[in-house]
């Protein structure tokens, strides 16, 4: 069976009245319109699947917080390894109506894979109070962003050692004794600032230090926290579960700042499409982004109140959109070889 | 008529094997002809092929690999063979408990025997490597885990238990007059080895072998924690990153579905001089109509030398590791263990393990998939071998040729080929359900048991069951009071070998992980991968208390069946 376009679903009656307030005063309008679209989430009898890859220990208290402001709507996360997984499993399961998840957060090059096959709902989420910033496209909503920095143990890393950014990280007594993610993401991300020849440049004298390559970033906070590793470029979200649990890790924050933000969005065939919206729509306010940052570590850098804005602020913020995926790809290629070949080839 | 009705059986278990097997192979082989690997995908295109065989990644690579697959394999197959030979057919001090302890790790997941290791013989942490800095005055660590000779030993580690239940039923089941006959001639024990046991046990030996190395071209868990932070990488870190990291932002299933053509072409090959080497079944019987009872080797005095290294063995595979993974367990954060971090060992772990509110559910899934699994491997396994072996039907080799074929097949495209198929066929409901993750474990794991079962079954004599038959017995009643006895050592390890590896499995649960189907390796990894280590070490520890009793009640069985 064919679904109709998701701006349907609410009922035209609804969103002429909302439009009209709209056109009066913006805020009540947007209110008026989550507000009727909670209501029909409400009447949908199945809740809306989240394919998401934070630990479920994680998502129940972000569903939890929504739950408090819209008791009757119901969420299910589903953890999935990583942003491809998610990705995959949503191209396979368009072959099935019905069987849908209803929403998928992933990154910027994975949600434009999403959106070339016509697998997102294109939304207006600025009728529902978004800004240009979170959703500068109909198909997708920014929601929190993860931030490179440099992590250290402060055991192992000497006073006169302890690095203040970027050219620190190439100091020759880390030779052999630093790590980093084994995909190349920070690195390809830092074209954008620097331009090709000295981001080129960086990795490759970076990586002829020889850093351990990890298949994810806590594993590197893990070793780091250990004293396998004195130093290391990880995630600032990653390092949290260390830190809290006592390690004797620190965090370098970096200028500029690389990012992999965590683009949201709705599936075309979602069961549960107006649930799927308020909740997407939720994640984008300012308590569901703290909710997400409290949970998960990851907030919203165009949200003022997360602790991400406030570690962000003043910073360069460099992240290829949605929209360059192609750049990207080329750069996370050619840098992933750099990393993979310990410095001796840049492709 | 008659004919049909005898070939009806064979060509049921035929149609399961060839359902089991034969789709995810169609899909593997369509994948690779598709753009991006899906199977909507719109046209038809080489360059997958093109990529991988043309590619400058997977020549250097498969280098690496065949090292680290071949000395995995025979470090693996020389211990497994020595301990299941010690442990099955001589008079080794303390026996029972022996058997136990070998088979303990199979509840440990790779991935944390491979952290316990590196928390043992990392060059900076290990604990191994500060004592013997201590010990001998050494400045530097004299080991480094983080090696290709690091990867081989982790990865014999892990492969041990399963070579030792391979081996072990064929050994037991050794007539043990070809042996005494042996030595009243006054043959060493050097010559009953080399000349009669190892002889007779080549079938099993030879399977484990060919198992062994086929694993070894897929695992990951060990190159991946081990190898790929120093950039020893595998053939199985391309499929990693193809499926899991690719830069495109959609995994290359056409990719890894072509590289898995050469896994699948290698396995064939494999396997069909494994057939041709058991070709003559007849000479590897052992177990016919004259009743024996097994009577261990007297060691005289290398028994106590034999236990010592058995002991050490055990010290080395079983207990450090898992006494590092117990206090990590204990610790709040992965640290390296020094007197000092004993001070604040805390139950912190184990009571969030504990109290998960998702533990009941996870426990009850587990023990659903894990039960339900290991039976269904392990009947399929029996009905397989005594087909293969017994049957004298042309495409009995086929059979086995279908049990065996999904070994070659990487997890990762398993799981996208029941996804597929499950998204398809929708009036078969198991999508996201633990029933998706039955029909992956029993098509993945049908491999062991059919290789442990087959070995067995070419020692069993025809006489038997030719008397059987002769005195008016059917096909059915055959199986049950003759081969099923006689097979039952080998069935009881296949469907432990099972259970223990479909509790622990990890990667296809992470595949198929669906709104109803957590496990306890999900939760496992849910701890793991949000940077909880010491807490998915608490649940790793779980999980072999566990199989512990699990072993144990199977030994304890064994015994009393073998006092009868």
């Amino acid at each position: 069976m064919n679904r109709p376009p998701h701006d349907t679903l609410v009922g035209r009656r609804a969103l002429l009245g909302a439009g009209a307030a709209l056109a009066a005063t913006p805020a009540l309008a947007q209110n008026a319109a989550m507000e009727e679209l909670a209501r029909a989430a409400a009447r949908e009898s199945g809740p809306a699947v989240w394919y998401e890859s934070s630990p479920q220990e994680q998502t129940d208290r972000v569903i939890a917080a929504f739950n408090r402001r819209y008791p009757n709507v119901r969420v299910q996360h589903v953890r999935l390894v990583g942003g491809v997984d998610i990705a995959a499993r949503m191209v396979q399961e368009a072959r099935t109506p019905g069987q849908s998840a209803d929403i998928a957060s992933v990154s910027a090059d994975q949600i434009w894979n999403l959106n070339g096959r016509n697998l997102l709902a294109q939304v207006d989420w600025q009728r529902l109070g978004l800004t240009r910033e979170q959703a500068p496209a109909p198909f997708t909503v920014n929601i929190a962003a993860a931030a490179y920095v440099i992590v250290y143990n402060r055991n192992l890393v000497p006073a006169d050692a302890v690095p203040r950014g970027w050219d620190d990280l190439l100091d020759p007594r880390w030779q052999g004794r630093t790590g980093t993610w084994l995909i190349s993401h920070p690195f390809a991300q830092l074209t954008k600032a620097w331009g090709e020849p000295r981001a080129v440049e960086f990795t490759e004298r970076y990586a002829r230090l020889n850093p351990m390559l990890f298949r994810s970033t806590f594993t590197l906070a893990q070793q780091i926290a250990a004293g396998e590793l004195p130093i290391g470029l990880g995630l600032w979200h990653a390092t949290q579960p260390v830190i809290a649990r006592g390690a004797p890790v620190e965090i370098v924050t970096l200028d500029p700042t690389p990012t992999t933000s965590i683009w949201t969005s709705v599936a075309r065939l979602a069961p549960s499409p107006n649930t799927a919206r308020l909740f997407v729509a939720w994640l984008a306010t300012a308590e569901g982004a703290r909710a997400y940052e409290d949970a998960t570590q990851r907030g919203s850098a165009l949200i003022q109140g997360t602790r991400t804005a406030e570690m962000l602020r003043g910073k360069t913020v460099v992240e290829y959109g949605p929209e360059e995926t192609d750049q990207f790809r080329r750069w996370l290629t050619r840098f992933n070889d750099v990393l993979k070949a310990g410095g001796r080839e840049a492709g | 008529m008659g004919s049909l009705r005898r070939g009806l059986p064979l060509l049921l278990l035929g149609l399961l094997l060839a359902y089991l097997a034969v789709v995810p192979l169609v899909l593997l082989t369509l994948s690779s002809f598709k753009p991006e690997g899906f199977l909507d995908d719109e046209g038809w295109v080489l360059d997958n092929w093109r990529a991988v065989y043309l590619g400058r990644d997977l020549w250097p690579m498969l280098r690496n690999t065949v090292v680290f697959a071949l000395g995995s394999t025979a470090a693996a197959l020389l211990m497994g063979t020595l301990l299941a030979w010690l442990v099955e057919r001589t008079d080794l001090p303390g026996r029972g408990i022996v058997r136990v302890m070998i088979v303990l790790p199979l509840a440990t997941p790779p991935l944390l025997l491979a952290i316990a290791w590196v928390l043992l013989l990392s060059p900076r942490t290990g604990f191994f490597n500060f004592a013997l800095m201590d010990l001998l005055g050494l400045q530097t660590a004299p080991l480094n885990i983080f090696s290709m000779g690091g990867m081989i030993f982790v990865e014999a580690m892990v492969l041990l238990p399963s070579v030792y239940l391979m081996l072990a039923p064929a050994f037991r089941n050794m007539d043990p007059n070809l042996e005494h006959a042996a030595f009243v001639s006054g043959a060493s024990v050097w010559t009953v080895v080399t000349r009669i046991v190892l002889p007779l046990l080549r079938p099993a030996i030879l399977a484990a072998a060919v198992f062994m190395l086929i694993v070894c071209l897929v695992v990951f868990d060990v190159p991946g924690a081990i190898g790929m932070p120093v950039r020893v990488f595998v053939v199985s870190t391309l499929i990693y990153i193809w499926a899991t990291e690719s830069p495109t932002g959609l995994p290359l299933y056409g990719q890894v579905a072509a590289l898995a053509a050469l896994f699948v072409v290698v396995l064939v090959g494999l396997g069909v001089v494994y057939q041709q080497l058991s070709l003559q079944g007849q000479r590897f019987a052992t177990v016919s109509g004259k009743g024996f009872r097994p009577r261990p080797m007297p060691l005289g005095r290398w028994r106590w030398p034999a236990a010592a290294m058995v002991w050490v063995y055990f010290f080395l595979a079983t207990i450090a590791p898992l006494a590092v993974l117990l206090v990590t367990s204990l610790l709040p954060f992965q640290t390296r263990i020094t007197w000092e971090v004993l001070g604040g060992l805390t139950w912190e772990n184990h009571l969030a393990f504990l109290g998960n509110p998702r533990l009941v559910l996870a426990v009850k899934n587990t023990a659903v998939v894990a039960l339900v699994s290991a039976t269904a491997v392990a009947l399929l396994s029996l009905l397989v071998s005594w087909a293969v072996v017994r049957s004298k039907a042309r495409g009995r080799y086929v059979l086995d040729l279908l049990a065996f074929l999904p070994m070659g097949i990487p997890g990762v495209m398993i799981g996208v080929a029941l996804i597929t198929v499950y998204l398809t066929f929708t009036a078969i409901p198991i999508y996201g359900t633990i029933w998706i993750l039955v029909v992956a474990y029993t098509t993945t794991f049908i491999a062991y048991g059919t290789r442990t079962t087959n070995g067995v079954m070419l020692q069993l004599h025809r006489d038997l069951e030719e008397a059987a038959s002769v005195a008016g017995a059917g096909y059915w009643r055959i199986l049950r009071r003759i081969v099923l006895p006689l097979a039952l050592p080998a069935v009881v390890a296949v469907w432990v070998w099972v259970m223990a590896h479909a509790a622990r499995e990890l990667s296809t649960a992470l595949m198929l992980h669906g709104r109803n189907n957590t496990v306890i390796s999900t939760l496992l990894w849910n701890f793991w991968s949000g940077g909880d280590g010491p807490r998915a070490a608490a649940v790793g520890v779980w999980l072999m208390v566990a199989l512990f009793l699990l072993v144990g009640c199977w030994q304890l069985l064994a015994r009393r069946q073998e006092a009868r």
